[in-house]
C-alpha cells in the first residue's frame, strides 16, 4: 500500500438496525490519499451502511471513523457541512431532480460553498456556472446542460451526478453501486469516467460494487465484507474472481 | 377495537398451522378472524343498515322520493326561460366572487407552505404543533369562519377572503406535507451530501421536486374556493352567492336560473383552467427536445418561458385580488384586532336558548348526513365506474356518465340546497336537505370512484379474463375487490363532509338546528350560534376519528 496519509480512518465501526442486523460488526478500515478501493459483497452483506457513515448519513453504535482528518462521529451542524462538502457522493439511483435541468442538478453541487438558498440557475453566480459548465463538458454532457435530467438515459443521469459531485471540489469520492442501473457497456464508460477523473484530480475514491469482475477490472484494492465484516483485503493483482466468489457462498446458518 | 385484531392487522400472513383434529375440515386452514376482515365486512353492512333507519327517520320514503323529485321538476318548469334583469351587475357580482376565491387562496399559501414543511419535519414536536394548526384550520368549515369574520369586521368580500384564507390552509398544509414527505429520499440526501444547509437542502433538494403537486394542489383549491366563495356570499360576503340567495327570496325563480347558469359556467370555467393546468404540471412533462446548446447563458426554451409567464402571472393576479377585496395590511390588521374582539361575542357559548332543541336536532342532523351518503353512495359508485375508462363497457357509457358526473358537479351545493328547499319547502326542510346532499354527494363519490378506478392495476383483471372470467366476475373480482377500501374511504369521507353541510341546511333555514342557526345568526346571537355550532363541531371530530380508525385497519 501507497503511504499517503490515511483519507478514511475507521475503528471498531458497530452499526445495528433492529435487534439483530449486524450491518457492520467492529469495522476497522483505512484508505490512504489518493486510493481508489472497492467495497465487494453480496448485498446485504453491509457496504451502503459503511459508505453512509464516511460522510455521516449514519451515524454509528460505536467506533471512530475520521475522514479527512475530522472526527465524522461527532461532527455536526457547520462542521458536518464543512466536510461533507468535501466528500462527493455518486449513488446507484444518480438521484436527481428529474424535472430540472441538468444544469440546475450539476449547480447543486455547489451548495456546500455559496451562501444562502438557490432557486434557478440565473441565481448563481457566472463563475459557479461558468465551472458547473466546464464538469459538464467534462463528462462528455456540455450540449444537454438545459434538458431536463430526467430525459435523459441512465448512463447519461449518473455522468451529470458525477458531475454535480465534481463541482464540490471534493478530495473524496463515496461511490454506492454507481453503475448497477446499468447495462454493462454503459457501466464500463462510467466505471472508467469515474476512475479516470478519480486519477486525474488525484481524489481517493471508495466505490461499492457487488460484481466482482468490475472490482477486479477497474480498482487496485479490494475490501470483502460479508455480513458486516472485512473478510477480505488486499490488492487486486493478489486475487482472482474463484477466491472472491467465497464472500459469496451462503453460510450453513442463512439469514431468515 | 381489541389488541389482538389490531396486532393482527399489519402482520404478513402466516403460514396456516395444520388445524388440530376435530376442528373444521382437516387439510383446510381457517381463515383467520381478523379486524380487518371484520372492518371490510361489518362496514357496509352497518352503513347501509343505519342509512335505511336514518332516512325512516326523516320520512325519506320511495314514494316521497318519486314526489320530491316531481317537484323539483315542476319547479324547473317555472324557472324557464331564464332571465338576467341586469347583466351587467351579476357579471361583475361573478367577477368579485373570482377575486374573493383567487385572494384567499392566495392568502392561504404562505401559511400553508410553512406548516406544511413543519408537519413534515423530523422533530416530533414541530411536527405535531404544525399538524394540530392544519387540522384545526380544516376542521372549522369556511361558512363557520365567514360567519365569524362577518361578526368582527362587517359584511364584504374581506371577511369572506380571511375564511376561505384560513380554512384553505388546512388542506393546503396537509397536501404539501404529503407532497414533501413523499419527495424522494435519495435526492435529499444528495443535496444534503454536498453540505448544504436546512434552507438549501429545502430549495434545493426538496422544493424541486414538490413544486409540480403543491402548485396542482394551489389550483385545485382555487377551483374549490370559487365554489366556496359563491356560498359565503349568501352569509354577507357579497357577490354572485347572495344574487342567488335573493332571487330564491323572492321566488323569482327564472332570475335565479339566470344567475345560477352564469355561476354554473364561471364553475366550469375555472374548473376546466385548473384541470388543464394540473396536468400540464403532472404530466410526463414532455421531454420535449431542448436544441443543443453550448453557453452558460440560460436559453428561453418554451418551457421555461411558460414557468416565468405562469409564475410573474399568478404573482400578478394575486396581487390585483387582494387590491379588489380591499386586503391591504392595514385592513388585514383591523381584522385581526377585531377578530380578537369578536370571540368575546361568541365565548362563552350560551346554551340556554337551544337546550331543548340540541338533542333532537343533532339527531336530525345525523340522520341527515347518513340518509344523504347512503341514497348519493348507492348512485355515486355505478356513476363513477361506468365513468370510468378501465371499467366502462364502451365509449358511449363513459362519455355520458362523465358528462352527468361534471354536470353535478359543477353545481354549486348552495344552489342545490336552494332548489331543494324551495321545492318541498321549509316545512319538508330535513327531506329537501337530505335529497339535495344525496346529489352533491352522488357528484363527489362519482368523482371519487371514477378517479381511483381509471388508476386500477390491468394486471388483476386480465389475470381474471384469463382464467375465463365473465364481465360481472370480472367487476366483483378484480375492479371491486380492488377498489373495496378506497369505497370505504370514499362513503367515510362523504359523511364527514355531509356532516359539515350542516351549516349550508343551517344558512337556508333547513332543518331544525340549522333554522334555528340561520335565526340565531341574523339576531347577530352570536354566543347562541357558537352554541349550536359547537356540538356539530365535536361530532364531525368523533366522525373523522372513527372513520381515520377504520381506515387505518383497512388500510
Ligand atoms: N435504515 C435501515 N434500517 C434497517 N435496516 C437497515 C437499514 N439500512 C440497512 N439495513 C440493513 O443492514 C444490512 C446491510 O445493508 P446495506 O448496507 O444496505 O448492504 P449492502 O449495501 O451491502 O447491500 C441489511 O440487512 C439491511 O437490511
Ligand atoms: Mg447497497
Amino acid at each position: 500500500m501507497t503511504g499517503g496519509l490515511p483519507v478514511v480512518e475507521t475503528r471498531g465501526l458497530v452499526k445495528t438496525f433492529g435487534d439483530d442486523v449486524h450491518a457492520c460488526a467492529s469495522i476497522d478500515l483505512t484508505v490512504r490519499q489518493g486510493e481508489i478501493v472497492a467495497l465487494l459483497g453480496p448485498s446485504g452483506s453491509g457496504k451502503s451502511t459503511l459508505l453512509r457513515h464516511l460522510n455521516g448519513l449514519t451515524r454509528p453504535d460505536s467506533g471512530d471513523i475520521r475522514v479527512l482528518g475530522v472526527d465524522v462521529v461527532t461532527a455536526k451542524g457547520a462542521a458536518l457541512r464543512a466536510l461533507r462538502r468535501r466528500v462527493g457522493v455518486v449513488f446507484q439511483q444518480f438521484n436527481l431532480v428529474g424535472r430540472l435541468t441538468v444544469m440546475e442538478n450539476v449547480l447543486n453541487g455547489a451548495l456546500g460553498r455559496v451562501r444562502g438558498p438557490r432557486y434557478g440557475i440565473v441565481t448563481w453566480p457566472k463563475s459557479v456556472r461558468v465551472e458547473a459548465f466546464e464538469h459538464l463538458d467534462r463528462v462528455g454532457l456540455a450540449d444537454r446542460a438545459y434538458q431536463r435530467a430526467g430525459s435523459l438515459s441512465g448512463g447519461q443521469q449518473q455522468r451529470v451526478a458525477i458531475a454535480r459531485a465534481l463541482l464540490q471540489r471534493p478530495e473524496l469520492v463515496l461511490a454506492d453501486e454507481p453503475v448497477a442501473s446499468l447495462d454493462p457497456e454503459t457501466a464500463a464508460s462510467v466505471m472508467d469516467l469515474l476512475v479516470r477523473v478519480c486519477r486525474e484530480d488525484g481524489l481517493t475514491m471508495v466505490c461499492t460494487l457487488h460484481q466482482i469482475e468490475l472490482a477486479l477490472q477497474w480498482t487496485r484494492r479490494v475490501v470483502g465484507l460479508r455480513r458486516g465484516e472485512v473478510r477480505l483485503d488486499e490488492p487486486t493483482g493478489a486475487l482472482d474472481a474463484v477466491r472472491l466468489r467465497g464472500l459469496y457462498l451462503s453460510d450453513p446458518v442463512t439469514v431468515p | 377495537m381489541s389488541p389482538r385484531a389490531r396486532s393482527a392487522a399489519p402482520s404478513p400472513p402466516r403460514p396456516a398451522p395444520a388445524s388440530p383434529p376435530g376442528r373444521g375440515v382437516p387439510g383446510l386452514p381457517r381463515v383467520p378472524r381478523s379486524g380487518r376482515r371484520m372492518a371490510a365486512w361489518g362496514f357496509p353492512l352497518v352503513f347501509a343498515v343505519l342509512g335505511v333507519v336514518a332516512l325512516d327517520h326523516l320520512g325519506v320514503g320511495v314514494g316521497g322520493l318519486v314526489a320530491g323529485f316531481g317537484e323539483v321538476v315542476a319547479l324547473l318548469a317555472r324557472a324557464v326561460p331564464p332571465t338576467l334583469a341586469d347583466p351587467a351587475t351579476t357579471f361583475a357580482h361573478v367577477l368579485d366572487t373570482l377575486w374573493m376565491a383567487v385572494a384567499g387562496t392566495a392568502l392561504a399559501t404562505v401559511p400553508a407552505a410553512v406548516l406544511g414543511v413543519l408537519a413534515a419535519s423530523r422533530i416530533r414536536t414541530v411536527r405535531s404543533a404544525a399538524l394540530g394548526v392544519i387540522v384545526a384550520c380544516r376542521a372549522v368549515p369556511d361558512v363557520v369562519f365567514a360567519v365569524f369574520f362577518v361578526a368582527a369586521i362587517g359584511i364584504g368580500p374581506l371577511p369572506g377572503v380571511l375564511a376561505l384564507g384560513l380554512h384553505s390552509v388546512g388542506m393546503l398544509g396537509k397536501l404539501f406535507a404529503e407532497a414533501v414527505e413523499q419527495a424522494d429520499t435519495g435526492v435529499r440526501e444528495a443535496v444534503a451530501g454536498t453540505g448544504a444547509g436546512p434552507a438549501q437542502r429545502l430549495l434545493g433538494g426538496v422544493l424541486p421536486q414538490v413544486a409540480p403537486s403543491w402548485v396542482a394542489a394551489i389550483l385545485y383549491r382555487l377551483d374549490i374556493n370559487f365554489r366556496g366563495s359563491v356560498l359565503l356570499g349568501a352569509v354577507g360576503a357579497g357577490g354572485i352567492g347572495l344574487d342567488l340567495k335573493t332571487a330564491f327570496g323572492f321566488t323569482d325563480y327564472r332570475e335565479a336560473t339566470g344567475v345560477a347558469l352564469v355561476t354554473v359556467a364561471v364553475v366550469l370555467l375555472v374548473e376546466g383552467v385548473s384541470v388543464a393546468l394540473r396536468g400540464q404540471l403532472l404530466g410526463a412533462g414532455g421531454a420535449r427536445a431542448v436544441p443543443a446548446v453550448h453557453a452558460t447563458r440560460v436559453p428561453w426554451t418554451r418551457g421555461r418561458f411558460a414557468t416565468h409567464l405562469a409564475g410573474w402571472g399568478a404573482l400578478a393576479l394575486a396581487a390585483v385580488a387582494f387590491w379588489r377585496v380591499g386586503a391591504s395590511p392595514a385592513a388585514l390588521a383591523d381584522a385581526a384586532a377585531g377578530s380578537v374582539r369578536a370571540l368575546g361575542d361568541f365565548f362563552p357559548p350560551d346554551f340556554a336558548p337551544v337546550a331543548g332543541l340540541l338533542g333532537g336536532g343533532l339527531l336530525e342532523t345525523a340522520a341527515i348526513a347518513l340518509g344523504a351518503t347512503f341514497l348519493g353512495t348507492l348512485a355515486g359508485v355505478p356513476l363513477g365506474l361506468a365513468a370510468a375508462r378501465a371499467v366502462a363497457p364502451n365509449d358511449g357509457v363513459r362519455l355520458g356518465a362523465r358528462t352527468v358526473l361534471v354536470g353535478l358537479r359543477s353545481i354549486p351545493d348552495l344552489l342545490l340546497v336552494l332548489v331543494f328547499v324551495a321545492a318541498f319547502g321549509l316545512m319538508d326542510g330535513p327531506v329537501a336537505g337530505t335529497l339535495a346532499l344525496a346529489v352533491f354527494t352522488a357528484a363527489l363519490v362519482a368523482k371519487l370512484v371514477a378517479d381511483d378506478a381509471e388508476e386500477l392495476r390491468s394486471g388483476p383483471r386480465e389475470a381474471v379474463l384469463s382464467a375465463g372470467a365473465g364481465p360481472v366476475q370480472e367487476l366483483t373480482v378484480a375492479v371491486l375487490g380492488q377498489l373495496t377500501p378506497r369505497l370505504t374511504a370514499i362513503t367515510l369521507y362523504a359523511l364527514d363532509v355531509n356532516l359539515r353541510a350542516f351549516f349550508i341546511l343551517g344558512i337556508v333555514g333547513a332543518g331544525e338546528l340549522g333554522y334555528a342557526l340561520s335565526q340565531h345568526i341574523r339576531a347577530l346571537n352570536h354566543d347562541v350560534v357558537t352554541a349550536i355550532v359547537l356540538p356539530v363541531f365535536v361530532l364531525v371530530l368523533a366522525v373523522e376519528a372513527v372513520s381515520a380508525r377504520l381506515r387505518s385497519v383497512l388500510r
